[in-house]
């Protein structure tokens, strides 16, 4: 048997080419599909909002191990409730934005909620609105042990020593042993069940975000070491389907300029 | 050898970059050598939120702003968002021009170039124009966008609301 008749005929090998083009195509596709979208997405992110949006679905949350909360304090006043869940504060179900340690208590004054958080006095109409924020006492940054209140005319709080003021706030000075011993103190409150359980997933529905999602999903992080190697095999498909598709491209100019060559008419 | 002793530094200088540089009240301190008048509030009422939202691409976080004021100078703590968490910047605005701008709480983890007197320098002498815009634009830093944006956004607020206050005449 003569060798040159076990030889592909080009036309039988551009065949197959084409065929390996065509599976490494279809076998991609989905991948490539996810990778282009999130990618436009994620070229976007401040137009579509993606850093300030999250996600809540639960079974999302349970993949990234969000775990619930391990601590909530809460303060009532005036029928309103102010948690600490964790680093995240919260008006009634509202979200106050910011990252906070200890929570020092929460007063009505004056149709004011107020709130002692870290070196920080927050004051809130009963609407949830944040009227303002004070970070400083007598024009220094103490941390805030405790707040209360002498009926609804003078604010108390704790620092190193114990503080009062009047509805301007401005001027802090001691009390007088009379007033000491009229200091109302705001004290923890226990929450029931149902809003303990309301807060927990609040809470951690306020740490993933979609730009998360978009840039796990691209690398394929979110499938774990299975989805980085998938989105790996899809970006070197890519480039086979490059080159394929250019040599593929190329054999039939060349075919096509020969054919022209032989038949110029 | 070399390459952890690299990644160490900038390890250490993202962490040493985040932090409070000046207490808000030794700021105010500072401009009022030692002796700063009564604080005065400035509620955003409903005619002055419309222009606050447009300067701050939001709307405004608190419905009245602290403020220390005295001739013809005003002293304002601000904060706005960088990226994700808030910038505390101190702010002087005499005769109705940036005096002075100090970055006093940082708190991202990028963009604490902001910090620098190379950068904040650009603001001294800036006005507002009618349009609520800087009289000079300000030069960006690169890997710190965000960072300045706030920044721009903060002095153009303090202008504004100076002009609000007794103290504009």
């Amino acid at each position: 048997m003569k060798r040159h008749k076990h030889k592909k005929k080009p036309l039988v090998k551009l065949r197959s080419l084409y065929l390996w083009h065509r599976y490494m195509g279809l076998s991609a596709a989905l991948l490539v599909m996810i990778l282009a979208v999130t990618g436009l997405f994620l070229n976007h992110t401040e137009k579509f909002e993606l850093d300030s949006q999250f996600i809540e679905s639960n079974w999302l949350l349970d993949w990234y191990d969000i775990e619930p909360p391990q601590r909530i304090i809460s303060y009532t006043a005036q029928g309103n409730t102010v948690s600490l869940v964790e680093d995240q504060l919260y008006l009634n179900k509202q979200f106050i934005s910011g990252h906070y340690d200890s929570l020092a208590g929460a007063i009505y004054f004056q149709d004011m909620i107020i709130v002692a958080i870290d070196k920080q006095l927050l004051l809130f109409t009963t609407d949830g609105e944040l009227i303002e924020r004070l970070i400083d006492i007598n024009e220094q940054s103490l941390t805030l042990g405790a707040i209360g209140k002498i009926s609804d005319k003078l604010l108390a709080i704790q620092t190193d020593n114990i503080l009062l003021t009047d509805a301007d706030l401005n001027q802090w000075q001691p009390p007088s042993d009379q007033q000491l011993m009229q200091i109302e103190w705001s004290s923890p409150a226990a929450l029931p069940v149902k809003a303990q359980q309301q807060l927990s997933h609040r809470y951690r529905a306020n740490i993933l975000t979609l730009e998360r999602i978009m840039l796990d999903l691209h690398s394929g992080r979110i499938m774990g070491n299975i989805g980085v190697f998938l989105m790996d095999a899809a970006a070197v498909i890519l480039l086979l389907l490059s080159f394929s598709g250019i040599w593929i491209w190329l054999q039939q100019r060349l075919k096509r300029n020969a054919r022209h060559s032989k038949n110029p008419s | 050898m070399r390459l952890l002793t690299i990644l160490l530094l900038c390890l250490t200088s993202t962490v040493m970059a985040r932090g409070t540089y000046q207490e808000p009240a030794s700021f105010i301190n500072d401009v009022f050598q030692g002796s700063p008048p009564k604080a005065k509030r400035l509620w955003i009422t409903k005619s002055l939120r419309g222009t606050v939202t447009e300067i701050l691409g939001h709307k405004p976080s608190s419905l009245r702003i602290r403020y220390w004021g005295k001739d013809t100078q005003t002293a304002w703590v601000l904060e706005e968002i960088g990226k994700e968490k808030p910038i505390t910047v101190g702010l002087v605005v005499r005769d109705n021009k940036i005096q002075r701008i100090k970055v006093l709480i940082f708190r991202e983890s990028r963009g604490w170039e902001v910090r620098h007197d190379f950068f904040t320098k650009q603001f001294k002498g800036l006005a507002l124009t009618s349009s609520q815009t800087l009289t000079k634009p300000i030069d960006g830093i690169s890997g710190a966008t965000l960072s300045v944006r706030a920044l721009t956004k903060l002095s153009r607020l303090a202008l504004y609301l100076h002009q609000q206050t007794d103290f504009s005449k």
